[in-house]
């Protein structure tokens, strides 16, 4: 006998703010969105930060970020949305955050949290990297018995969570939005008739000129990301195309992690990305630029890889470390080998060591390949993400909400 | 219950049934309509309630096979409500993996899983059965279809697909209305082949995308696009 009933199951997500320009606060959004378009569920969100939208479609509750991943909150949200339903808690965030609910440890949280709580726990986890000898290290491994579900977004992630003892995981990739990340050409949609062409978006939106080779890089400023390689990646091609080349980078804060203004200096690609650092872009004008580069590059490893498939789908080869999930979205000629490998943080973590000159040899490739057939080639990397469009992609979505109530 | 058998005259002599039973025939040894053009033409021109649409080159050993097609299609009518639309000779168990929409469109990830008949060469096409049972999707050499149900739904898609995938087509229809496919696992031989190798199938005008490899691709594509709602199909 199912613990749900056929219409209303409370469903609380707990993840970044859905209106927070992060990826997991934007999985998280649409995937309640999605669950408030279903009958079987009723939804609510627990949402780390933020102060909420009257547009979206479900129960907002939210803690600040300070209060860490929301151990005091969560049991008192719960109650109050669950009421006398058996309900769900989803989470997309790391493991690594969710070891307080999956496998409480002290005595407050095993009676908030623990055997007695009257809701399945699912997580939909942006697993990017293995453990020592493969599978995911000891610590986190010990909390995944805590899980009702697991999901990765990756295949490679699944396979990394079946080897570290999950092996009912599953994955299913994120949504993108192909209706705003797709080829923009501000000509083309102004006077019907003109073609996709590598110069007038950068004319009118960027100030690039048609000869210029632009190569971007969208990434947070956290330790996962790379930035020395994209540095010496941008310094390398400077070097080779003098001032035709320019460096476009969007990040969240110039100075994080990354000092961006001293690697700039340091690595000596001033006048490349002098103007081009942009920060807060919407959706659309990102596309703009995605859509205007020769290639982009993100030399890091990824759950997902939101700049992968948005620059996939603005008909822009992404360059792309090959480990992790990121990787899976990309043909063989994109992905981007590790010279070795590293252990690194409190969790044993595996992340690769990039070549500054790795990435740039590819890029000067895939520039090549990119010019020689601009119309062909913003196909070919399309057709490699159509499939993550709302519209074909929320049908196994909502299969796999519905078969988590059986 | 009242059927009519029919059969699209291409590059075949005709289905060999046993009792030679009437068979209607449309002549279409030149190509100049597609298969689908033709299913539709004995849907628009047929007065019986099941449909048994057979290809050219089909031979039918078991002399029950009708009855039994039709006692699926009754024994399911005696309360009233049917959910039985289609019956063949062959069938899956499922259309489609889960990597259909997680992955980028790929035609081996349309491909039947768990396909059982009692043809003359079964173990080749997948497992023997000649039992009756429930499945996702027929094997479109020999497809018997309610046809009051297939006209609500709007006939065959002709505007979409021409030969390829017609059972698919109408698998995803059923599964979109909540109906049920059976198939009767009566013996049979399918020689295949006999029509598509030859010029003029080859050369026919009505090929999606203009030649054999783009109609088999379009075909897949059109129904990996439209049926994303129900596919992957899959029967208990």
């Amino acid at each position: 006998v199912s613990k749900f009933k056929k219409l209303s199951n409370p469903i609380l997500f707990l993840s970044d703010a859905p209106e927070s320009h992060t990826g997991l606060g934007r999985v998280g959004r649409d995937l309640a969105c999605l669950c408030a378009s279903m009958s079987e569920f009723r939804v609510g969100y627990l949402a780390r930060g933020g102060i909420g939208k009257r547009a979206l479609p479900f129960t907002y509750y939210s803690y600040p970020e300070s209060a860490q991943w929301g151990e005091d909150y969560l049991a008192g949200v719960a109650k109050d949305f669950f009421g006398e339903d058996y309900g769900i808690v989803f989470s997309n965030w790391d493991l690594t955050r969710l070891g307080w609910l999956a496998a409480p440890r002290t005595p407050e949280l095993s009676m908030q949290y623990g055997p007695g709580r009257n809701w399945d726990l699912w997580v939909y986890s942006p697993v990017d990297s293995e453990g020592v000898g493969g599978p995911l290290g000891a610590e986190v491994q010990q909390i995944l018995p805590g899980f009702d579900r697991v999901l990765a977004p990756s295949e490679w992630g699944m396979n990394l969570l079946r080897n570290s003892g999950r092996v009912d995981a599953d994955w299913m990739p994120h949504l993108v939005d192909t209706k705003v990340f797709k080829p923009r050409d501000l000509p083309r949609e102004h006077f019907n008739g003109w073609v996709l062409s590598p110069t007038s978006a950068r004319s009118l939106i960027t100030g690039w000129n048609p000869d210029d080779i632009i190569l971007g890089c969208v990434m947070a400023n956290q330790a996962r990301k790379d930035y020395p390689v994209a540095f010496d990646c941008a310094r390398l091609l400077a070097r080779e195309y003098g001032k035709r080349f320019k460096f476009w980078l969007h990040t969240d804060r110039l100075v994080g992690y990354w000092n961006i203004p001293a690697l700039a200096a340091d690595y000596g690609i001033g006048e490349s990305i002098a103007g081009n650092v942009t920060i807060g872009l919407s959706d659309q004008q990102l596309a703009l630029r995605y859509s205007a580069c020769d290639s982009t590059i993100l030399p890091s490893h990824e759950g997902f890889g939101f700049p992968i498939a948005e620059s996939l789908a603005c008909g822009t080869p992404a360059l792309v470390t090959d480990y992790a999930a990121g990787q899976e979205l990309v043909v063989q000629g994109m992905r981007v080998a590790p010279v070795a490998y590293r252990i690194d943080t409190q969790f044993n973590v595996k992340r690769p060591v990039l070549s500054g000159r790795s990435f740039a040899d590819a890029v000067a490739t895939m520039i090549e390949y990119k010019r020689n057939d601009w119309e062909g080639m913003s196909e070919e990397c399309r057709a490699r993400v159509e499939h993550l469009s709302f519209e074909r992609l929320k049908w196994p979505w909502m299969k796999w909400f519905q078969e988590g109530l059986r | 219950m009242t059927s009519e058998i029919v059969s699209v005259i291409c590059g075949g002599p005709g289905p060999i049934l046993p009792g030679n039973p009437r068979v209607r025939r449309i002549m279409n040894r030149k190509n100049k309509v597609s298969p689908c053009q033709a299913y539709q033409r004995a849907l628009d021109t047929t007065t019986a309630e099941v449909l048994i649409l057979l290809h050219d080159d089909l031979e039918i050993h078991d002399g029950w096979w009708r009855e039994a097609f039709l006692d699926c299609f009754k024994d399911v009518l005696s309360d009233g409500d049917s959910k039985t639309v289609g019956i063949g000779l062959g069938g899956a168990l499922g259309l489609a993996n889960r990597d259909l929409y997680r992955k980028p469109f790929m035609v081996g990830n349309l491909a039947r899983i768990g396909y059982a008949s009692n043809q003359t060469d079964a173990e080749v096409h997948g497992e023997r059965l000649d039992g009756v049972r429930q499945v996702a999707v027929l094997e479109q050499f020999a497809m018997a279809i309610r046809t009051d149900w297939l006209r609500a739904r709007g006939g065959f898609p002709v505007a979409h697909l021409t030969h390829h995938m017609l059972d698919a087509c109408l698998a995803c229809e059923a599964a979109r209305d909540g109906k049920e496919l059976w198939m009767v696992g009566a013996s049979c031989t399918h020689h295949g082949g006999g029509t598509s190798i030859k010029g003029t199938y080859q050369n026919a005008k009505w090929l999606l995308g203009g030649s054999t490899e783009q109609d088999h691709l379009l075909a897949h594509r059109w129904i990996w696009d439209e049926y994303r709602d129900v596919l992957p199909l899959v029967t208990m």
